[in-house]
């Protein structure tokens, strides 16, 4: 049986060992057609994935430089024909060419006349906090909004992120805060903060950078500014440059110069005469008047993330007044715990208050 | 054509030389032909079978290594080809049975009669007595005796129970060597 199947197999695979068959056409141009369009297909399917990207990216890019541009050269052209001088130079220089000595005179007048109406047109679309209008204020669907929350862990400026906004402004938003950043269709840069961050703004005259507050609004030109926002109110120191305030509620206006602080609150804006606390990572100054020892506590681990543990609770009673200009905690405290006759020491980075209580 | 010459046209071909293509289609295009038509009976499919086999030879010529004959590595494809084509054709699979077949209904061949036969039956006549088995008994018939390919490996290939394979073949053998010996005009 096994030999049988054998010699059978034996048998055909001699016979078909090399067996062939003459064919009756020649198919060579079609096998060697087919064999090109492979790659050519996928060359093309891979250039034209590549085009339809790079055209969409090219889309994309001069719909956004567009955009962007289109509000720059309107403010320009206003700034160019808001000075009379030069605007007479510009329309009549073609006149002269053109027109008699003695017709020069109506037509620079009829010529500066839709000039002047523009002029008007163009200031009032100029964006500024004190003419803003309610609709402005409307955050509008389709433009871009970044937001940015801190998280509640750190304080301390060697772990704060400085964020940059898309228009290159630095933000640092402190512990539990939040910053929506707006880049609105009206022209202006917009940003809408909870808590406390910090604002190094670019100077852009064309987008102006609007702080809004939960009691006011703050146009800010020029550098550094920090702001704290809350239900309570908005505090907020001037480091550089330029800011102007405005009440949401008594549309009271003050312009604040660098250095100075101001506090806006329901009622209204009242001048600070030092820098609020909340600041002290960033301008570096604390200031006390007859303050609890426990606000003093609370500040600097809010600003310079201290770790301060209290023998004896009623410590947190005491008052001081004074002020620190540097932000190194261990000078701080040590100025602090020798007015109030306390005792301190260092410990695994945790600083140790030991004492008596001043009210006895 | 001996390896080395064969060598030179694979590179050629890799580059996509028509020369090259051309005289390894017209070289092996005949044994080609002859093994398509051991599985296909109609000989315009036999013949598509080996324009879509080609085409495939030279989309992944840039593969093939020089790990056996360049003819073999055709055949495989030629092959393959047929093995889709049946895969499209195929509507009915043939079950059958081997306890069905009783071992005394199977001939024996000896030496004498396999040259006997060898010398009588034309590879012609031959493919002709294939052809005029049913579709599934000529793909395994093919496949086991004379690719060599195992019972498993041709349930694999064919989609089939190992088991059908075998009953597929036996009985594909038996009526094959029947029409072989009516074939055969002189008698041992």
């Amino acid at each position: 049986m096994k030999q049988d199947k054998d010699l059978f197999k034996e048998l055909l695979q001699s016979k078909f060992k090399d067996d062939t068959v003459v064919s009756s056409k020649d198919n060579f141009d079609q096998i060697f057609d087919a064999v090109q369009d492979k790659p050519d297909d996928k060359k093309l399917f891979y250039w034209y994935a590549f085009g339809i990207i790079l055209l969409m990216s090219i889309g994309v890019f001069t719909l956004y430089y567009f955009k962007n541009i289109k509000t720059t050269k309107e403010k320009e052209v206003t700034t160019e024909i808001s000075t009379p001088k030069e605007n007479k130079n510009l329309v009549s220089k073609p006149v002269d060419s053109v027109y008699n000595k003695d017709e020069k005179e109506i037509t620079v007048d009829t010529l500066v006349k839709p000039i002047e109406i523009d002029q008007k047109n163009q200031i009032s679309n100029k964006v500024d906090v004190t003419t803003l209008r309610a609709e402005d204020e409307i955050i509008e669907k389709g433009v871009i909004t970044i937001t940015y929350t801190a998280s509640s862990k750190y304080a301390s400026t060697e772990k704060t992120k400085y964020n940059q906004l898309p228009d290159s402004s630095t933000i640092v938003v402190r512990k539990n805060s939040k910053v929506n950043f707006t880049a609105t269709k009206q022209g202006f840069r917009r940003a809408d903060i909870n808590g406390i961050v910090f604002f190094n703004v670019k100077d852009n005259e064309n987008q102006p950078f609007i702080i809004f507050g939960k009691h006011c609004k703050i146009q800010v030109t020029g550098n550094s500014f920090a702001i704290h926002s809350d239900a309570q109110a908005d505090v907020m120191t001037l480091i550089h440059g330029t800011a102007k305030v405005v009440h949401n509620k008594t549309k009271q206006i003050k312009d604040l110069a660098p250095g100075e602080s101001l506090k806006a609150d329901s009622k209204g804006i009242k001048t600070l005469k030092k820098a609020p606390n909340q600041f002290a990572w960033k301008t570096k100054e604390l200031n006390y008047d007859n303050a609890l020892v426990n606000s003093v506590i609370q500040d600097l681990g809010d600003n310079y993330d201290a770790k301060i543990i209290l023998k004896n609770r009623d410590i947190l009673n005491c008052r001081y007044s004074g002020t620190f200009t540097d932000d190194n905690i261990a000078d701080i405290l040590k100025e602090l715990t020798a007015s109030l006759k306390l005792k301190l020491s260092k410990k695994d980075g945790i600083f140790l208050i030991e004492g008596k209580s001043c009210d006895l | 054509m001996n390896k080395q010459e064969q060598g030179k046209l694979v590179k050629a071909c890799k580059k996509n030389d028509r020369y090259a293509m051309e005289k390894i289609y017209n070289t092996f295009m005949p044994r080609m032909l002859a093994v398509s038509l051991r599985y296909c009976k109609n000989r315009s499919d036999a013949e598509d079978i080996v324009q879509e086999a080609f085409i495939k030879v030279f989309k992944n010529i840039k593969r093939y290594k020089d790990q056996g004959t360049l003819g073999s590595w055709i055949e495989r494809i030629v092959i393959n080809c047929a093995i889709d084509h049946w895969h499209k054709i195929k509507k009915t699979v043939l079950v059958d049975n081997s306890d069905m077949i009783e071992e005394r209904e199977t001939h024996e061949l000896n030496e004498i009669e396999q040259e006997e036969l060898a010398k009588q039956l034309s590879v012609e006549k031959l493919r002709n007595l294939i052809n005029d088995l049913p579709e599934q008994y000529r793909y395994v018939l093919n496949l086991y005796a004379i690719e060599g390919y195992s019972h498993k490996e041709i349930g694999k290939i064919l989609k089939i129970k190992e088991s059908t394979s075998r009953s597929n073949y036996t009985r594909a053998r038996k009526k094959l060597l029947e029409n072989m010996r009516a074939q055969g005009i002189k008698k041992y």
